[in-house]
This record gives structure tokens, C-alpha cells and sequence, in this order.
């Protein structure tokens, strides 16, 4: 079963993203902050990382540029409310840039997609 | 007491406040701006990463390498994350820009050199030339394959220029309109040619700065570095083909060699004199000749293309006053003779 | 009789005195934080400033859609008073301010009984019959008029005004748009209008007419910048409510695809409930926010409002543990500001403050004169301090270190901050705590 590493600052989000990423099938794991993920990461292995940018502290680019740093194989999508970080060239690290939206559709596509590629 | 200048071609009016004079120390920031600490671990333009941008259009390679991996000296990729992707038209009614990025959106990245921190202006002269040879390649590619107005190409160095990357870069971005500076210039030539002086008012304005030489920064056989005479920004400089022409994808292989040495004296110097500081790089040429000859006939009589460089300096910094009105406190010519001063360049 | 000259730039000759203080007069309006009514009156005045430069009087029109209408006029009543206004303004160390503040007085005083006479001199420039002196904008053509009694094209109503033959009309040009008209003559003198006058006075025209364009654009410019704190907000909204929304989303699709599991069904239901609160909370802290109007600032005492806070209820909980000391400096005094809006400031700084300074801690306010000009209200926390990317970061909307935190405080207390004309600056260094400073213009007291 793959495992999917979730980072998303609103609890409630985090709640839902764990729930139907399970019902499709993945392992999911939820942290709240680029800190919390930067343990998980260091300590487990997961399939594919799913972002947001906005966090308080360490922001999700920064988050991306460190996983980068330890490790370059790991799919990652930016899963943000924001079309403004498109211009920053640092998000090129991730696979993905999905703007949240009241459907997952789009996010489990991705997910799917970048899956079955690696 | 303030002096008034007018841009004969654009028509803009620069107030240049010449009260204090200017000690060399005034044009240099501050110690710790400048000083980049690049604490991030990952570049995605740098070699070994190639899996991360969209596969290359275009690069200049080791002849035994292939695409998308190391090798490269410069590498050509369109825009991972555009604005909007290419899609179906949706049913809304688009306009104008919104209506090109549904379209073909082209917007592509010059990933300049394999090198994280060598820039523009430490590039070998070699390598820039091939550099301005790739811009010239990809605005002919384009502007054949698609029936974009103009292309844009550009850079920004700095996060004050709105650079979100250090690795250096440039862009070329395709768009559907002329953009406004662009079309005030070739309306502002147009006039000038057509009523006063029959010809080419560019060509006419570089003779005097030659004789002049006031403003000169640097000049070679084919090119010319100057500081405008009207200039809107501290130490703005522009680099401009002393041979006539109005189509920038015009530029022959030993042009893009003199052309390479210019920009590399003009980069120079800014770096050395002024701390290394942020900087936009614009290139003015002509829109889409497929288009322009519609729109503009004649346009190659009486545009002349040419690099315009503009510092961010924070120390000294100049300030528009509403569209078309500028106040900069530093003459052009004080920042020439300042830029002038002698250096020795690693070539 | 009509003469028509061309607009021609005058060879400025750096020499000349009298072409260097009007010039510079005139560049000055550029710069000098004046209304344009001000200003323009300023560049009136430059052309009307004595024996010497230019001319006796003048009036100035301003396009309002397609009505070219008299706006402003400097004109002496008798030699008398001229003689005394020149004087004046050939005093040495007469300044840009001083010649505002002395023209302010002169119109409001002549206006009275000019007033409506003025306000008859508006002329549609579509009118088919239009005459002079709007009749020279809308050819945008400087036009010299002599023997005006007997010359047909001028409008009786403003030669009824203005009473002199001889006149000279300026349009004021700018980007080929007709912004305006200035009509001069030397009512007083009687001096003929030479050559060498009318070159001066075309730049004169021409810089005025761009200035007026500049202005407009530049309210242009405010305008879009408010557009952009708009887009700025546009953006914080954006993110601000789409999170609730996904939730709301989220769960909704659930229940839908799964009506049956009663828990299941409470639980997202609740969460949604909590989520259309959160969105309400947000809609009311947005509407509180983008209603900030720009008032008039009025100078207020704010010992008594400092003191208030520190009596507030919500306040007086978070300092529990925590020791608020407070310390307003001798002869502190009015500040400009509206007293709700500053409360609302200190507050948010306050509590902030409160929030990260630990148990036993101590925040700092202290209110002292920085100079004639300024007041400062500083707050210093205990806590743990920004670094420099958290500084730069702070008055970004949405930003936030807390929990629950909107993000908004901060960008609020800037806001007010602006509207008043001060401003707020932050200090701070991890380990060192946090000092926030807010500068307010000072009041002279009576």
C-alpha cells in the first residue's frame, strides 16, 4: 500500500484530505507544519508528498527545497488556495501545483497519476 | 535647481534633481545588501535536476549528451506551472491576454549556465554570445510557429527585481499585445522620422552621443553602452546596435560576438561600481514582422532595437511621479563617467 | 485683432534670473506636498510675480468633462495692492510655503465678490460658436489678442470680467489632451505683451498642462493602489475563505456519497456548522477592516484612552501572570488620529504582546515626543523575538504565528497607521523580545 505524507496547517482539512485519501486506498499520514514533516520524512518512507504553502513557520517551498535536499525521487504536489506562487520558479521542485478547490477530484487524479508513474 | 529633459522618442519628462553632489559612497548600498546567502538545497535549474523542469525545447550541448540530462551549457525550457493551463476554450467570452492563455501560452526559461552562482556577467565571452544566439533562435522559432504580436525577453536579477530564483535566468514570453513601452517608442520614432528628421531618430541620436560622448559607458565596433540621456532611473543604461536595424532576430553571429562583450562591459561595471545590485534587462525590438508589417509598414526604417539595463539601487533611488514623469538624482552623465572608470575585467 | 504664435520650448538661458526663479517656482509644484488648487494657484502666481517676470494677472481654467471652466484668478485690484503683493514676493527667503499660505489668504479674500462672476465664465468646448479666450484650447493654439472691444471672437462675458484689450491665451496641453487654459494680461501696467513674454509664458503653459495631467494620473495611481490593496485582499480573502470551503466541501460530498453512518453524519455536520462560523467570522473581521476610511485625522488627548485599555476587561485577563508598565512622557502632545481606531491599534498590539510574553514577563509602553513633528507610542514585548524573515513577513495579510490567529492584526494597526499619516515600525532580535512603534503627528497645542 502506497504511503502518502499530507502537510496542511488546518486541522479541519487535514481531517477530510486523511479520510478520503484512505477511502482511495493510500496510508496516510497528516502533519501540521514543514517541522513535523521534516521528522517524518528523516524517519519514514512515503510514496508522495502532499503540500500547502501557506504554514505558519517554515513555508511550503521551503519544505520542498529540504526534502529536495535529502532526497530528489519523492513525487511531491503543492496543494495550495494560491495561484501566485506559480511565479516563484522554486515550486518547479514539486510535480504538481493544484489549486484547492471544493472537489477532490483533481488532487486524487494526480495522485493516482504520479503514482503509477514511479 | 532642477533641469527638465524630455525623451524625444517616448516623449517622457525626467526631472533630474541635481542639488547635493554626489560622493562615489552615496551609489553604494549598504555592506550587508547584495550579499546573497543562498540557504536553500535545492536548485531545480541546476545540472542533475533536469527531471524536474518540462523537457528542454532547446539546448546547447556536449556533442555525446542528450536531452533532459547533464551536458548542457544552456538549456531552453517552457514554464513548468503557467498561469493558465493550455486547455479547451471554455465558454466564457475571453479577451486579450486571457484569451492567449488558453490558447498556446508561451512562456520559456533560459537557464543561462550549468553554473549556480557564475552571472551573466562572469559569463565567458563565448558563451554569452551563444547565449544572445539562442535568444535570437527561439524569438525566430516562435514567431514562425505562432502568430504572437511580440516576444518579451527578459531578466530579473535579485528578489528586488522580482527574481525568484538565484540561478541565473532570462525569459521569453510570447503575448498577443504590444506591450505599452514598446508601442509609445515606435509611435514617438514613427512621429520623429516622418516629421523631423527623415530618418532614423535612434540612429540620429547615437551619432550625437558619439561626438558627444557625455554618456558613454563603452563602446565597440558594433555596439554602444550609454546612459540615456533622459534617463528615468539612477545609472539606467542602454546598449545599442550602431549599425541600424529594427529586428533584434536580425543579429548576425560575429554581431552577437560584439554584442556579448558589450553587455558583458556593461554588467561589469554595474556589479563593480555599484555592489552588485538587482537589475531588470529588457530587450526592445520590433514586434512579429508577420504582424508589424501590417501594423506598423516601414517599421524597419525607423525603430532601432536595443538592451535597456535599469539598476534597483536603494541608496540613490529615482521616482516615477504618475505615468510619463520621473524624478531621478543622479545625471546620466555623472553615471557615466562614475560607470567609465576603469576596471579590469575577467574576460 | 488675432495673432497666433506656436508653442516653442524658450531657450532657457541659465543666466537669466528672472526665467530661474519662475522655473524653479514651477518645478517646485512638482515636488511640494500641496493641493493641486495650491499648486496651480503657485504656478499663477509665478507668472503674475512681479514688475519684472511676466504679467499682472491671471485666471486659470480647468476641462471638467466638456466644460472648460474658470477656475482660479489672481488679479490685483488696484496698483496698489499689486505693488504691495509684489513687493512681498521679492522679499528674500520667501518660500514656497510662504507664497501658499499668502495666496490661500488673497483668494479667499477677493473670491467673495468674484465668485459667481467667475463661476459664468464655463464654456462648452463642443459648443459649434465657441469663442475666445476656450476657443484657443480647443484649437490648442496660443492666441494673442489685441483691441479685443472690436474683435468678434472674443466671448463679452470675459472681456465683462476681465476688462483689458490686450490678453494672452495659454491652453494647457499635455500628452495632446486639453487640460486646461490660462489667460494673462497686465491689467495693471498696461505694459505690452512682448515677444520674449509669450516664449516664457508657453513653458510656463507647457509644464502646468502636464502637471495637471500628472495629478490626475497620479490620483489614478492612488486609486490603483487601492485597487491592489483590493487584489491584496482579494488574494487573503481568497485563501482565508477557500479553506472553510473545502472543508465544507469536503464533507458535504461525504455525507452525500454516504448518507447512512449516523456518526459519521453528526460529526461532519458539526464540522461543517464549525466551518460556516469560521466563515462568518472572517466576513466580519474583513468588513471591519476594509471599512478604514480616510478621515480627516482630529487631534486627540490620548493619556485618558491609554489608561482606558489597560482598565479593559479582555486585557486585564491576558495580563494575568504578566506586568503591563506603562509610562507617558512630560508635555506629550495632541496626537492626529481618529480615538476609536487608535484604541483599536494599541489593542492589537497589545495583545499580541501579551500572547507571546511568558508568565512573569513584562510589555512595555511608553509615549514620548520624538520632535516638534512626531509623537511615538512604543510597545515592547518579553517574548521571544522575530528573525528577519518573520520581520519582513508580519505585515503581510494572512501571516500569522497563532493558532487561530487571522493574520489580519498587524496589517490593520498599518492601515490606521496610514490613514492618520503615521506610521509603525517593528524592532526586534530572536532572544530579545519584540518592540513595536508607532509614530503619530503631533498636535501644537492651542
Amino acid at each position: 500500500m502506497k504511503k502518502i505524507l499530507v502537510v496542511e496547517d488546518e486541522k479541519m482539512l487535514g481531517l477530510l484530505y486523511e479520510e478520503e485519501l484512505t477511502k482511495e486506498g493510500y496510508e496516510v499520514v497528516v502533519v501540521h507544519d514543514a517541522d513535523a514533516a521534516m521528522d517524518r520524512v528523516k524517519s519514514e518512507q512515503f510514496d508522495l508528498i502532499v503540500t500547502d504553502i501557506r504554514m505558519p513557520g517554515k513555508d511550503g517551498i521551503e519544505l520542498i527545497a529540504s526534502i529536495m535536499g535529502m532526497r530528489k525521487d519523492i513525487p511531491i504536489i503543492i496543494n495550495t488556495a494560491y495561484q501566485s506562487y506559480k511565479d516563484d520558479f522554486m515550486t518547479w521542485a514539486a510535480d504538481a501545483y493544484i489549486i484547492k478547490s471544493s472537489s477532490l477530484d483533481e488532487l486524487k487524479e494526480k495522485i493516482k497519476e504520479l503514482l503509477q508513474e514511479s | 535647481m532642477p533641469e527638465l529633459r524630455k525623451d524625444m522618442v517616448t516623449g517622457r519628462w525626467v526631472i533630474l534633481s541635481t542639488e547635493r553632489s554626489k560622493r562615489p559612497d552615496d551609489f553604494r548600498p549598504p555592506e550587508s545588501f547584495g550579499v546573497k546567502k543562498e540557504s536553500l538545497s535545492f536548485c531545480p535549474f541546476c545540472p542533475g535536476n533536469e527531471s524536474k523542469t518540462p523537457p528542454e525545447v532547446y539546448s546547447v550541448r556536449d556533442d555525446h549528451t542528450g536531452p533532459n540530462q547533464p551536458g548542457w551549457k544552456i538549456r531552453v525550457v517552457p514554464n513548468k506551472f503557467p498561469a493558465l493551463q493550455p486547455g479547451p476554450p471554455s465558454t466564457k467570452k475571453l479577451r486579450g491576454v486571457n484569451q492567449w492563455m488558453e490558447g498556446t501560452g508561451v512562456h520559456e526559461v533560459i537557464i543561462e549556465t550549468p553554473d549556480h552562482s557564475q552571472e551573466m556577467a562572469d559569463l565567458e565571452l563565448e558563451h554569452l554570445a551563444e547565449l544572445i544566439r539562442v535568444f535570437r533562435l527561439r524569438t525566430i522559432e516562435i514567431e514562425e510557429q505562432y502568430h504572437h504580436q511580440y516576444i518579451q525577453i527578459f531578466k530579473n536579477k535579485g528578489k528586488e527585481a522580482g527574481a525568484s530564483l538565484f540561478h541565473p535566468h532570462s525569459q521569453l514570453i510570447a503575448t498577443p499585445i504590444v506591450p505599452k513601452r514598446i508601442k509609445e517608442e515606435i509611435y514617438g520614432a514613427e512621429r520623429l522620422f516622418r516629421n523631423n528628421f527623415r530618418e532614423c531618430a535612434f540612429c540620429r541620436m547615437l551619432n550625437e552621443e558619439m561626438s558627444s560622448s557625455e554618456r558613454l559607458v563603452y563602446r565597440n565596433e558594433r555596439f554602444v553602452v550609454l546612459a540615456p540621456f533622459a534617463s528615468r532611473f539612477p545609472f539606467e543604461m542602454a546598449i545599442y546596435p550602431l549599425e541600424h536595424s529594427a529586428f533584434f532576430r536580425q543579429i548576425t553571429d560575429e554581431e552577437s560576438r560584439h554584442l556579448a562583450e558589450a553587455l558583458k562591459q556593461a554588467l561589469s561595471r554595474l556589479k563593480a561600481q555599484l555592489s552588485d545590485p538587482a537589475f531588470n534587462l529588457v530587450v526592445h525590438h520590433s514586434p512579429n514582422p508577420k504582424v508589424s508589417n501590417k501594423a506598423w509598414p516601414g517599421i524597419d526604417s525607423y525603430y532601432h532595437w536595443h538592451i535597456e539595463l535599469m539598476p534597483i539601487l536603494t541608496k540613490v533611488a529615482g521616482f516615477e511621479l504618475g505615468t510619463g514623469f520621473y524624478i531621478n538624482p543622479v545625471p546620466p552623465e555623472l553615471a557615466a563617467d562614475y560607470l567609465r572608470k576603469k576596471l579590469r575585467i575577467k574576460s | 485683432m488675432i495673432e497666433n504664435y506656436r508653442f516653442q520650448p524658450s531657450n532657457f538661458n541659465p543666466d537669466s534670473p528672472k526665467e530661474f526663479v519662475l522655473l524653479s517656482i514651477i518645478a517646485q509644484s512638482f515636488f511640494q506636498p500641496f493641493s493641486l488648487e495650491d499648486n496651480l494657484l503657485i504656478i499663477l502666481t509665478a507668472l503674475t510675480s512681479g514688475r519684472g517676470i511676466g504679467f499682472n494677472r491671471a485666471m486659470l481654467f480647468l476641462k471638467e468633462g466638456e466644460k472648460l471652466k474658470a477656475t482660479m484668478w489672481l488679479g490685483p485690484r488696484s496698483p496698489e495692492e499689486a505693488e504691495a503683493i509684489w513687493t512681498m514676493l521679492s522679499s528674500p527667503g520667501i518660500g514656497y510655503a510662504e507664497l501658499v499660505d499668502h495666496n490661500r489668504d488673497l483668494i479667499s479674500r477677493t473670491l467673495e465678490d468674484l465668485q459667481p462672476k467667475l463661476r459664468a465664465l464655463s464654456f462648452s468646448l463642443e459648443d459649434e460658436n465657441l469663442l475666445l479666450p476656450a476657443l484657443a484650447a480647443r484649437r490648442k493654439e496660443i492666441i494673442l489678442v489685441k483691441d479685443a472691444l472690436n474683435e468678434p471672437l472674443v466671448e463679452p462675458k470675459f472681456l465683462d470680467f476681465i476688462g483689458m484689450d490686450t490678453f494672452l491665451c495659454l491652453p494647457l496641453i499635455a500628452h495632446d489632451e486639453i487640460m486646461g487654459e490660462i489667460v494673462v494680461d497686465n491689467g495693471i501696467t498696461r505694459a505690452p505683451i512682448n515677444t520674449k513674454d509669450i516664449e516664457l509664458a508657453s513653458l510656463c503653459a507647457l509644464l502646468a498642462g502636464n502637471y495637471i495631467y500628472t495629478t490626475s494620473l497620479y490620483k489614478k495611481v492612488v486609486e490603483m493602489e487601492k485597487m491592489a490593496a483590493l487584489g491584496e485582499m482579494a488574494a487573503f480573502v481568497s485563501h482565508q475563505l477557500r479553506n472553510p470551503i473545502v472543508a465544507i466541501g469536503g464533507f458535504t460530498q461525504q455525507l452525500l456519497d454516504n448518507p447512512c453512518n449516523p456518526e459519521r453524519c453528526q460529526r461532519n455536520l458539526n464540522i461543517i456548522q464549525q466551518e460556516i462560523k469560521h466563515l462568518e467570522k472572517i466576513i466580519y473581521k474583513l468588513s471591519h477592516f476594509l471599512k478604514i476610511r480616510i478621515k480627516e485625522p482630529t487631534p486627540i488627548d490620548f493619556k485618558p484612552i491609554l489608561t482606558g485599555i489597560l482598565e479593559r476587561t479582555d486585557i486585564k485577563a491576558k495580563s494575568e501572570n504578566k506586568k503591563i508598565s506603562l509610562r507617558i512622557n512630560q508635555g506629550s502632545p495632541s496626537i492626529l488620529c481618529d480615538p476609536v481606531y487608535f484604541e483599536e491599534a494599541v489593542v492589537n498590539l497589545l495583545d499580541n504582546a501579551l500572547d507571546v510574553t511568558p508568565a512573569g514577563g513584562r510589555v512595555l509602553i511608553r509615549a514620548c515626543p520624538k520632535n516638534k513633528k512626531w509623537l511615538t507610542i512604543v510597545i515592547k514585548d518579553s517574548g521571544p523575538g522575530l528573525d528577519e524573515r518573520d520581520r519582513e513577513k508580519i505585515f503581510t495579510p494572512f501571516y500569522s504565528t497563532k493558532e487561530n490567529g487571522l493574520g489580519l492584526g498587524l496589517l490593520f494597526v498599518r492601515r490606521i497607521m496610514e490613514t492618520c499619516g503615521g506610521k509603525v515600525e517593528v524592532q526586534s532580535r530572536p532572544g530579545h523580545g519584540t518592540m513595536f512603534k508607532l509614530y503619530f503627528k503631533a498636535k501644537k497645542r492651542g
